[in-house]
């Protein structure tokens, strides 16, 4: 079966977080129903990060230039890698890539120990504290199982979004990227073409990466490759092991990525601790 | 139209009840005059049928306060909103208010059957999809109900022009109950001798034959086959078909006038009728007849008086394109039509800054109530900063509807002012921190967003800045709460419309 894949084309994209809140809906994530509970994060975002009931996350960052204010949306979330660092963390084979690319975690199988939040060398599966298992993205499987797109990508107005077979969707955005550039956007880049082995989401970000918060050669964590070596002996002892690997390595990464909030938007990129 | 509204009763004995239309008089009816005829004690009672002014209105605080004046309010709603609870206010103390609230549960749009008319002036039928929850009653069956119980207490009681609701002819139901198709039919109009609907409005009379609610929307009800299915109706329609590739789908919907796709269309053609782009053809001259993509808009053929499909002769094109213009020709300005122009002139908002350095006026001269009290308007000096308000993608009008949606609240929680870096600067303000935005109209309180987005500018050799906020909260139902951008909005109108200046007014900030 061939590889499937998203383009998000941030030179498109409105922000007008349609695709987060549709992939709410179909996906049945609640959101708070206390009054007042949501946060304001000082900008147009609506959170500060994903989280376990949030699996789409639009994003805004600003920052002065000569030429203007470049206000740059990303679309975070699950980029379903071809080497998922999740994937090789986890202890209990929760994860599973399906034919078409998607990564896929099964919460019947997760026993929520968290590898995979700290392992994602972009913070991307989330804890579901009242599941008591992580949570992301499924690239809807259970829509394009039966030949429909995702559902952010049904519901953008803009048609920032498509999916379609990888090969086309990276063709698609090199093509997209040329005409940026000759349309005086000259940092733009095609995010996901090789990284982590080559994405299932591909993220077009016409004032280059680091404006768009994405990590520039992001790396399998080096823990990842040992757990690989010690993973046949998988057992609830070694899990009890990499735990203590876990946590160590939970505290010591970091992942690069800007605060969200306006106020520091302008000010010099500063990594954000892993909480 | 009278025919429609007065039936059997309209005849030409009594001019077809033309006396019972209301007449305009002096006073400004329009949403802020409504207000000022409350100070005034003209208007004693109100209905707000899916409008939340407590919320929505230009100095919305002082409508709030007019509200408390008025004898009976009857709101309906989806939601309380703060207008139907406009006695639960912060600041306000239930207990001084004597005003009489009524709430009637609404039903939402997928709750009820009915049409809905958008901007490109398409009337599209929509059915019902589910039942609305508890008591909600859908907009006409709640007018049904009123208008029996009107009826009843005015027959048995008389009262002024009591005339105009007793003799009111109002056949839209079955079986007792409401019914939509039939206030459809009555718009589309039909001739009275035997119910049968018009095919448009040029088979309307002025004689009494025919009866037509709305003639613009004549034709989209129109089908005698089938005239209690709407599925089989113009309006009903969701045919794809696109002839000629422009994106017109005239099938899809019905689209008033006469279902005509574009207005003034013989403008896209030269005046030999040669279309100025050949790929955007709505219609073309071919040297004997007219061919066309969308419905002409101009006097183009002569069709047989019985059978209307027959065409006698073509009308070849001419030098005019403008059918609702007695020559027929497009005009720079509507003659005697405005209160201000001919030609467009720059004026200054009524509270601006800066003076207005284009000529010699300030503000217009014709706005409406900028001597109104209710207005105190803001003293540049005291309040320096220009401030806009605008909607946001999540939300919608007061936020009832979207407030009240978690996902769409929890997209965006909070009020909020947008502020320059160089003002937050000036004002000890960081972004996320909590200020105050006030003029004499009043103080509310929210969050600083403080973004180069927003820039100050430079007028009259002073350096001037701008703030912006939303207007989608309130302290009515939803999962969120949050100050009323209104309550600070100037209650003056432009000149024509009486549309009130949202847009432009003065204001100070501090941190809170």
């Amino acid at each position: 079966m061939a590889k499937n894949a998203i383009l998000y084309d941030s030179s498109k994209c409105s922000a007008c977080k349609g695709c987060q809140v549709q992939c709410k809906q179909w996906n049945m994530m609640p959101s708070s129903l206390d009054r007042n509970a949501n946060e304001f994060t000082g900008s147009y975002q609506s959170m500060p990060d994903l989280n376990g009931d949030t699996r789409l996350l639009i994003e805004y960052r600003e920052s002065e230039k000569d030429a203007g204010v470049e206000w740059a949306f990303s679309r975070r979330s699950c980029f379903h890698c071809s080497d998922p660092a999740c994937m090789a963390v986890c202890p209990v084979g929760a994860y599973s890539k399906l034919e078409d690319g998607t990564v896929k975690l099964d919460k019947d199988k997760c026993i929520g120990c968290k590898y995979c939040n700290g392992a994602c060398p972009f913070g991307v599966p989330k804890y579901r504290d009242n599941f008591k298992v992580s949570n992301k993205c499924t690239l809807c499987d259970d829509r394009t199982g039966m030949g429909r797109e995702p559902a952010c990508v049904q519901t953008c107005p803009a048609a920032a979004l498509t999916y379609g077979p990888r090969d086309e969707i990276v063709a698609a955005g090199k093509a997209r990227i040329e005409q940026l550039k000759t349309e005086g956007f000259t940092k733009a880049e095609l995010y996901g073409e090789t990284e982590m082995g080559g994405m299932h989401v591909l993220h077009v970000a016409p004032y280059g990466l680091e404006a768009h918060g994405l990590v520039r050669d992001a790396q399998m964590p080096t823990l990842v490759s040992m757990l690989d070596i010690i993973k046949p002996l998988t057992g609830l002892g070694i899990a009890a092991v990499v735990g203590g690997l876990g946590a160590s390595f939970l505290t010591g990464r970091g992942y690069l990525r800007d605060e969200p909030d306006a106020e520091t938007a302008s000010a010099p990129k500063t990594a954000k601790e892993e909480k | 139209m009278l025919k429609e509204f007065y039936g059997p009763y309209a005849t030409a004995e009594n001019n077809y009840a033309f006396d019972m239309m209301p007449k305009l008089n002096k006073i400004n009816h329009t949403h802020i005059g409504v207000f000022e005829s409350v100070q005034e004690g003209i208007v004693k009672g109100m209905m707000c049928w899916g409008q939340n002014p407590a919320v929505a209105g230009p100095n919305s605080k002082f409508e709030r306060e007019m509200l408390g004046k008025l004898d009976w309010l009857l709101a309906v709603d989806l939601w309380e909103t703060e207008t139907a609870g406009f006695w639960k206010a912060p600041g306000i103390d239930p207990a001084q208010i004597q005003t009489e609230v009524y709430m009637l549960p609404a039903a939402g749009h997928y709750e009820k059957q009915g049409s809905i008319s958008n901007s490109g002036r398409w009337i599209q039928w929509r059915w019902k999809a589910i039942d609305p929850p508890g008591e909600a009653k859908d907009d006409l069956e709640i007018m049904h109900e009123l208008y029996k119980k009107l009826k009843e207490i005015y027959e048995a009681e008389g009262g002024p022009n009591s005339e105009q609701l007793t003799k009111l002819h109002w056949p839209y139901e079955t079986d007792g109950r409401a019914d939509i198709t039939k206030v459809a039919q009555g718009m589309n109009g039909y001739t009275v001798a035997d119910g049968k609907l018009v095919s448009n409005f040029t088979k309307l009379a002025a004689d009494g034959s025919t009866a037509c609610g709305v003639w613009i929307y004549s034709g989209y009800f129109n089908n005698n086959e089938a005239p209690n299915d709407a599925t089989k109706q113009p309006t009903g329609s969701r045919l794809k078909d696109d002839p000629g590739g422009l994106g017109l789908y005239p099938k899809w919907a019905f689209a008033w006038p006469v279902n005509r796709r574009v207005v003034y269309n013989r403008a896209s053609a030269d005046v030999s009728g040669k279309p100025w782009n050949a790929e955007k053809m709505l219609v073309s001259w071919d040297g004997a007849k007219w061919v066309n993509n969308d419905v002409p808009d101009f006097a183009f053929k002569v069709a047989d008086p019985v059978d209307p499909t027959i065409t006698l002769s073509w009308i070849p094109p001419n030098n005019t394109a403008f059918l609702m213009q007695a020559d027929g020709s497009a005009h720079l300005y509507g003659l005697n039509a405005m209160k201000d122009g001919p030609f467009p002139e720059h004026f200054e908002p009524f509270e601006s800054p800066t003076k207005n350095l284009m000529n010699g006026g300030q503000a217009s001269p014709v706005l409406t109530f900028g001597k109104a009290q209710s207005v105190k308007p803001s003293d540049p000096e005291k309040y320096p900063i220009v401030c806009t308000t605008y909607r946001l993608s999540e939300h919608w009008q007061t936020g009832g509807m979207t407030r009240n949606i978690p996902w769409l609240d929890e997209a965006m929680p909070a009020m909020f002012v947008e502020i320059s870096e160089e003002l937050a600067k000036e004002k000890g303000i960081a972004n996320k921190d909590w200020v105050k935005v006030f003029n004499d109209r009043g103080s509310i309180e929210m969050y600083a967003m403080v973004t180069p987005r927003f820039k100050p500018f430079e007028c009259d050799g002073k350096v001037v800045h701008q703030v912006g906020m939303p207007w989608h909260w309130g302290y009515a139902s939803g999962g969120s709460t949050g100050a009323i951008a209104n309550d600070i909005t100037p209650n003056v109108g432009d000149g024509n419309t009486s549309i009130p200046e949202y847009k432009a007014f003065l204001v100070n900030v501090e941190k809170a």
